[in-house]
């Protein structure tokens, strides 16, 4: 059966001043895929996600979500039923556990249905259920990580746009957050979108993947394919050196 | 030493005044890390609503009272709407914002002077021959016991409006990450809104209220609003509880330290407190 | 040329003779067409722009009650909003630019600034201010009750009623504080003690604390040497303190709106205007003469004395108009009597007044 395409990027440029930081961009997310974003430092990974969220300024090209053209706004994005867990984890640190999955969860009208969401979510991740009246900014690097993930469910997104959830955690971390990635995908049919330093894990759980290299998407696959090829390790290398946990 | 009781009760009004000031101030300030100084003016919108309802309208006074209160709140959406926002959009500093905002209480002090002359002017309807209170050796007015009452139910609403409702969650997290925010689906223009909306409101509020302690005039905003600010450096800029331990220890060292030395050192002495917070602890007392 | 020619050549003539003579002869009494510009440095905005308002509708009043003059009179108005950093640069327009004869300012604080420029600059410079220090130089005059006046007034007036101890409000502006140290002075000539003398900020609103260390002092009377706002706030707040002492002023109280404060206290004023300026002002203005105002009637009128004593092709100059100032005595002005005196202090009276039903009325002492 043909799966429908949920979003797409369309001959997408971004200018910052005279930096083209995209230049004629097409990528696609189909629906309950993951799609793996690559390429060193400057590619424009990031910034594919951000453009889809209207927080990067397009100069020409168009995003298309059910293939229809919308203008990204930020706020307006998450009705449609995408949800962004930008880079950085960047929870509300002074905002409880509890409050941070709340706020994830804004456009939830039904407050009994977002209750049910928060417990939901912190069934998958018991470490919130346990640290759910401290403040978001005493977690550890790892802990703010799931709880960023868990915030950008609370919508029950169709897509989920995910930048480097594993930047800055420790090896085995990075194991359970790939692994929650993956649990997700599988539970709720939802669309990721991943952009990943960390190639090995990413394309063990990605259909397919993209790779990019100034502005442009230089090659592209299923991931096997890419695995095979290693296209990804020219011109750049991937490691993580720091971690928390 | 019978002054000291007196001392107090005077120190205590002060402080809530302050505490009125600072309370919306901080409130705008943590939604938009931006020293809006057009905060003061709204006082004085506010005051001078209730003076044109009430006074020269003739309408029943708590009415006049609820008109002044959202007239403030309105401008100040206004303000946010048509000018801020628009800089906002434009990327524009917050110095920028700041020179906006002097523009926009210079011209709205302007406007006041204009409608209703310079002169100071009353609101309040019992000039002098309000009912007195003694209390613990003190003696304080009705007007003064409300200014004190009103203070601790905004701070008790302000409180529970940030941390109980979605409304205040939301203002929290814009103040702590606003581009996250927009991304979690909070229409971050909108709250901001709201916020300056209610901020103004209570500014509004303090300018009634000081209308019928002391009077009205069209720059009595800039004063009340430097109190407010030199309060919230004190206790710690955008910090809501901050914001009222300053006020109040505003008022004790500004009414005690002029105990024994000439009254006209009062603003001296406030200004010498500003300065020796921003140099020893800037963030304030509350802020980590 | 022909002789219709001529004929026509010949009576354009006359006619132009007969025309120039006629304007000749009806300039004769003209010795010239000089104008005297006179520049006035006001508050015209901010808190007591009604008093620059009041100042600038008397002097056009009499602008427009002046009769055949021998020069012109035109009023240049400058708005100082009664801060001295403004004035300056409103005074050095009116001289850089309108090039102006004759300065009048407004307030002790401004006339200070502008005394020493009219002195450097030789242009003749009358305040309507208290303080004395205005009038040093040969050019500067002030025309205000003075201190000393209505000092003198005050204290028989406390003496009178048996009043020993004194409490003492008083702002520390200019004007006030002049007031203050010559009353000072004089106080030290009785037996009248200050028990409490308590120093404010213009601008302030919270008298509270000043107010409780002064409660409990054994004043008998406390002066309140204060202007609108903060005599009116400090008034309420003296009550509010359940302080029921006799409050008494130097000029404060029947310039504020809210007389009712001070009703039954008595006061000493400059002595009033008279009923016939007051009236006019009051159909030019639909308002009642405001502080200042009558002096500055008078203010012109004197200038227009002065400078109308000379008979000249050309105007007299600023010497010339300063020097004939000073030997002024007995003019009649709106404010009574007047003579200046050998310090360039226009001498009007001073008067005890009440507050009674909300008015001021006068009482013989």
């Amino acid at each position: 059966m043909k799966k429908e395409t949920l979003l797409q990027l369309h001959n997408v440029s971004v200018h910052y001043g005279g930096v083209k930081a995209l230049d004629g961009v097409d990528i696609s997310l189909d629906e309950a895929e993951i799609v793996a974003l690559m390429g060193p430092n400057g590619a424009g990974k990031s910034t594919i996600l951000k453009t889809i969220f209207g927080l990067a300024p397009i100069h020409s090209g168009k995003v298309l979500w059910h293939e229809k053209e919308i203008m990204p706004i930020s706020y307006e994005i998450v009705q449609r039923g995408i949800a962004f867990v930008p880079q950085g984890r960047r929870v509300f640190g002074p905002l409880t556990v509890e409050e941070n999955l709340e706020i994830g969860g804004f456009i939830v009208s039904d407050k009994k249905e977002l209750r049910r969401r928060i417990a939901e979510v912190m069934e998958t991740f018991p470490i919130l259920k346990q640290k759910r009246k401290s403040k978001a900014g005493t977690l550890s690097g790892g802990q703010q990580q799931m709880l960023a993930l868990a915030r950008g469910l609370m919508t029950d997104p169709k897509v989920l746009l995910l930048d480097e959830p594993s930047l800055g955690l420790a090896p085995k971390m990075v194991k359970e957050v790939f692994a929650e990635i993956k649990e997700v995908n599988e539970k709720h049919r939802t669309a990721i979108m991943v952009v990943e330093h960390n190639i090995k894990s990413l394309l063990n759980i990605a259909n397919r993947g993209y790779v990019l290299d100034k502005g442009k998407v230089v090659t592209k696959g299923g991931s096997q394919k890419l695995i095979e090829s290693r296209s990804w390790e020219n011109g750049f290398t991937v490691t993580t050196t720091s971690f928390t946990h | 030493m019978e002054i000291v009781p007196q001392l107090i009760l005077n120190s205590i009004i002060a402080g809530s005044i302050y505490a009125l000031i600072a309370l919306g101030f901080n409130f705008v300030y943590g939604a938009t890390k931006f020293f809006n100084l057009a905060h003061g003016v709204m006082a004085a919108i506010g005051g001078y609503a209730v003076f044109y309802f009430a006074k020269t309208l003739g309408l029943n006074l708590y009415f006049a009272v609820i008109l002044g209160v959202a007239l403030a709140g309105i401008v100040g959406y206004g303000l946010d709407k048509f000018i801020y926002l628009p800089l906002r959009k434009r990327k524009a500093s917050n110095m920028v914002l700041l020179v906006a905002s002097l523009g926009a209480m210079t011209a709205l002090q302007a406007v006041i002077a204009i409608l209703f002359t310079s002169r100071f002017k009353t609101i309040s309807q019992n000039i002098g021959t309000q009912k007195l209170f003694e209390v613990l050796g003190g003696v304080i007015t009705q007007t003064q016991l409300i200014i004190i009452l009103v203070t601790a139910l905004i701070l008790a609403g302000l409180v529970f409006l940030l941390y109980k409702t979605l409304f205040g969650k939301a203002v929290r997290a814009i103040s702590d990450d606003e581009e996250v925010a927009q991304i979690v689906g909070i229409n971050t223009n909108k709250i901001i809104g709201y916020v300056f909306f209610i901020g103004s409101a209570l500014a509004g509020l303090a300018g009634i209220l000081v209308g019928f302690d002391t009077g009205i005039e069209p720059t009595m905003g800039l004063g009340l609003l430097l109190k407010g600010v030199i309060a919230s450096v004190i206790g710690g800029v955008g910090n809501i509880y901050g914001g009222v331990l300053g006020a109040f220890l505003l008022g004790f060292v500004e009414n005690f330290g002029i105990w024994k030395i000439s009254g006209e050192w009062k603003d001296a002495i406030a200004f010498t407190l500003l300065i020796v917070f921003l140099i020893f602890r800037p963030r304030g007392i509350m802020n980590k | 040329m022909n002789k219709l020619t001529k004929w026509v050549i010949g009576i354009i003539v006359v006619i132009a003779v007969v025309i120039t003579g006629y304007f000749v002869s009806q300039n004769s009494s003209k010795v010239s067409t000089e104008q005297i510009k006179i520049g006035v440095v006001a508050p015209m905005s901010g808190n007591l722009a009604f008093l620059g308002e009041g100042i600038r509708d008397a002097m056009l009043l009499a602008q427009q009650d002046l009769g055949n003059t021998q020069y012109t009179y035109e009023l240049i108005f400058e708005d100082d909003q009664l801060d001295s950093k403004i004035t300056a640069s409103a005074v050095n327009k009116l001289l850089g630019v309108n090039k102006v004869d004759a300065i009048v300012s407004f307030g002790s604080g401004p006339g200070n600034v502008v005394a020493p420029i009219a002195e450097q600059n030789n242009v003749v410079h009358l305040g309507i201010a208290s303080d004395p220090n205005v009038a040093k130089g040969e050019f500067n005059f002030i025309h205000w009750t003075p201190p000393a006046e209505e000092n003198k007034v005050f204290v028989e007036e406390l003496q009178r009623r048996g009043i020993k101890k004194l409490g003492v409000f008083e702002s520390n502006q200019q004007g006030a504080a002049a007031v203050m140290a010559d009353l000072k002075e004089k106080l030290k000539e009785t037996d009248i003690e200050i028990v409490t003398d308590q120093v404010f900020n213009v601008g302030e609103k919270d008298f509270r604390s000043i107010i409780s260390k002064a409660k409990n002092s054994g004043a008998e009377i406390y002066l309140l040497m204060a202007f609108s706002p903060e005599v009116e706030v400090l008034g309420k707040q003296i009550k509010e303190a359940g302080i029921n002492t006799p409050l008494t002023s130097i000029e404060a109280f029947e310039l504020s709106e809210q007389v009712d404060l001070f009703e039954g206290e008595w006061y000493v004023n400059a002595a009033s205007p008279t009923g016939d300026f007051t009236t006019k002002f009051e159909a030019k203005t639909n308002e009642n003469p405001t502080l200042g105002a009558a002096n500055a009637y008078d203010i012109f009128n004197l200038i227009v004395a002065a400078t109308e004593a000379f008979k000249g092709s050309t105007k007299p100059t600023p010497n010339q108009i300063a020097n004939e100032l000073t030997t002024i005595k007995d003019f009649n002005g709106v404010l009574g009597n007047l003579s200046v005196d050998e310090d360039g202090i226009v001498i009007s009276k001073a008067a005890i007044r009440m507050i009674k039903d909300g008015k001021p009325v006068d009482i013989d002492n």
